[in-house]
């Protein structure tokens, strides 16, 4: 019987809890044609209509960070057995604006902003990052910036599913990072010589403040830019593996950078997830069931 | 919106009703979505199957450019020929031991091979063009070697079950053993009413299912 197999992976705790809120949500539905099972994972399944199977799993990683994230994804396709048909991520995220903050996001593209030095200046440490991997710089010699990873489903259209046509889905733009950054948003920096082709800056080191302002900039509000730690290290392993029209991100964006980490937000976080399930379970329904109209 | 908006508007409730519901598609939506699936599926695998190739056997240099089409000359036939049984036993041996009295055993794994991949260069171009269902419902009625296209093709979507590619090539393709061709009457919805009907189950499933193991 034809199977459509959805993975879904979390990272932290709040996370999970949303996740597992949601299967016991569709499986406690009076009637619900759901069975579930619990070891080794949650895991629930239904024949579905036109003689179909469904089968939906989640994934709790109990872990953070673009390598382990990117490891999961490459996990799953590297094997012939039990490959997913679609691998859905959910987690928080952080709001480069106030105004980005508390909404569902699809992930569109990443850029990532990770790569620089550590230095003890006065014996307290610093962290700089090396501009020329987030932009173009006045050193010739200098290599080209990374460029954006694109996600065929975040993008609407090019993937199997189009996530995006499913009515009050907004995308977003990733900056990925491999720490929790709790420091706001700052004026961009001023290029040396404006584009085109693009804008040159000076070659040396920025603040993350200055790299999230760059990079919100460059998006010039026509994207929302979110802060998260997984997704460069997904649709990287997704892009080589081959698999970007099956992988989707889903992020809400529970802080605001500054205000990550108070007991305030722990709440929020907790909450907006929870309420996050709702938008997760109408993109769950789109992977599983392509011709619904969410 | 922000998400009390966004639930208020589209409550949680209305998507459990649409997951656990048993009406999503009439019986002609199961079949126009069987064929376009279908569609799909034999896109995919043709996709993934060319990444393969292109890691194990074209030449470094030969990586196809922004359009995906491959321009440069790939390795030498016989050591793509070399390389392909030796990493992908299975399928060189589905191809070779197809037919067993035709042109692709007269010309051993080394000519089939390289027919494969003149498949391949030609798949993806269509592919990229959109014209993949345009290629296969095309005349490929010549005395070309790309007559062998049919069993490729099932080779490609099926390398690990021989049973099953002799019963996909016996529908795609039409002629003898000796003269493979593809049917000029070739028709994706046709190809799954009559395995459906035949109880070729495990093919509807692979082909319906998910992309067949070649990524």
């Amino acid at each position: 019987m034809p199977t459509t197999r959805v993975k879904i992976v979390t990272f932290n705790q709040n996370e999970s809890d949303a996740v597992t809120e949601l299967l016991d949500d569709i499986r406690n539905v009076p009637g619900s044609p759901w069975s579930g099972t619990t070891a080794p994972q949650v895991t629930i399944r239904r024949s579905a209509p036109g003689g179909n199977n469904w089968i939906v799993e989640h994934d709790h990683l109990r872990a953070q960070g673009n390598v382990l994230a990117g490891m999961k994804l490459a996990d799953y396709f590297h094997t012939h057995r039990a490959r997913p048909d679609y691998v859905l991520f959910y987690g928080c995220a952080g709001a480069t604006d106030s105004a980005w903050k508390d909404k569902f996001f699809v992930v569109r593209d990443v850029v990532y902003m990770s790569l620089g030095t550590v230095e003890s200046r006065a014996g307290v440490e610093h962290v700089v990052l090396k501009n020329k991997w987030i932009c173009h710089v006045d050193n010739p010699q200098a290599d080209a910036p990374l460029a954006a990873s694109q996600l065929a489903m975040g993008r609407g259209g090019n993937g199997r599913v189009n996530v995006l046509a499913i009515s009050g889905m907004q995308s977003a733009r990733v900056a990925a990072t491999d720490k929790v950054v709790k420091v706001a948003v700052d004026s961009p920096p001023t290029p040396e010589t404006p584009g085109p082709p693009h804008d040159v800056y000076k070659n040396g080191g920025w603040s993350y403040g200055q790299a999230l302002g760059h990079i919100v900039d460059e998006a010039k509000l026509s994207i929302p830019v979110i802060v998260d730690m997984e997704s460069f290290g997904i649709a990287k392993a997704a892009e080589a593996l081959g698999v970007d029209d099956r992988v989707v991100i889903c992020r809400v964006t529970t802080d605001a950078l500054s205000d990550h980490g108070t007991s305030g937000n722990n709440n929020n976080q907790k909450a907006q997830l929870s309420a996050g399930r709702a938008q997760l379970a109408r993109v769950l329904l789109a992977l599983l069931n392509p011709r619904s109209t969410p | 919106m922000n998400i009390d908006q966004l639930n208020a508007e589209y409550p949680l409730e209305e998507t459990l009703a649409s997951l656990c519901s048993e009406e999503f598609l009439g019986p002609d939506e199961d079949r126009e979505g069987l064929a376009a699936r279908l569609k799909e599926q034999v896109a995919l695998a043709i996709g993934g199957q060319l990444r393969t190739i292109r890691k194990h056997f074209w030449a470094p240099d030969s990586i196809p450019d922004k359009r995906g089409v491959l321009e440069r000359i790939p390795r030498t036939p016989r050591a793509v020929a070399r390389r392909f049984a030796d990493e992908q036993a299975s399928v060189s041996k589905t191809v070779v031991s197809f037919d067993p009295h035709g042109e692709l055993l007269a010309h051993g794994a080394e000519k089939a091979f390289v027919d494969f991949s003149r498949q391949l260069t030609s798949l993806e171009k269509f592919q990229n063009e959109g014209q993949l269902e345009e290629f296969l419902l095309g005349a490929r009625s010549n005395e070309s070697p790309e007559d062998a296209f049919g069993p490729v093709l099932a080779a490609m979507l099926f390398p690990e079950d021989e049973s099953l590619f002799h019963a996909v090539a016996s529908e795609l393709v039409s002629g003898s053993d000796s003269e493979l061709r593809i049917a000029p009457s070739f028709d994706f919805d046709d190809w799954a009413r009559v395995l459906a009907s035949q109880g070729h189950e495990r093919f509807t499933e692979l082909l319906v299912s998910k992309p067949p193991e070649v990524r």
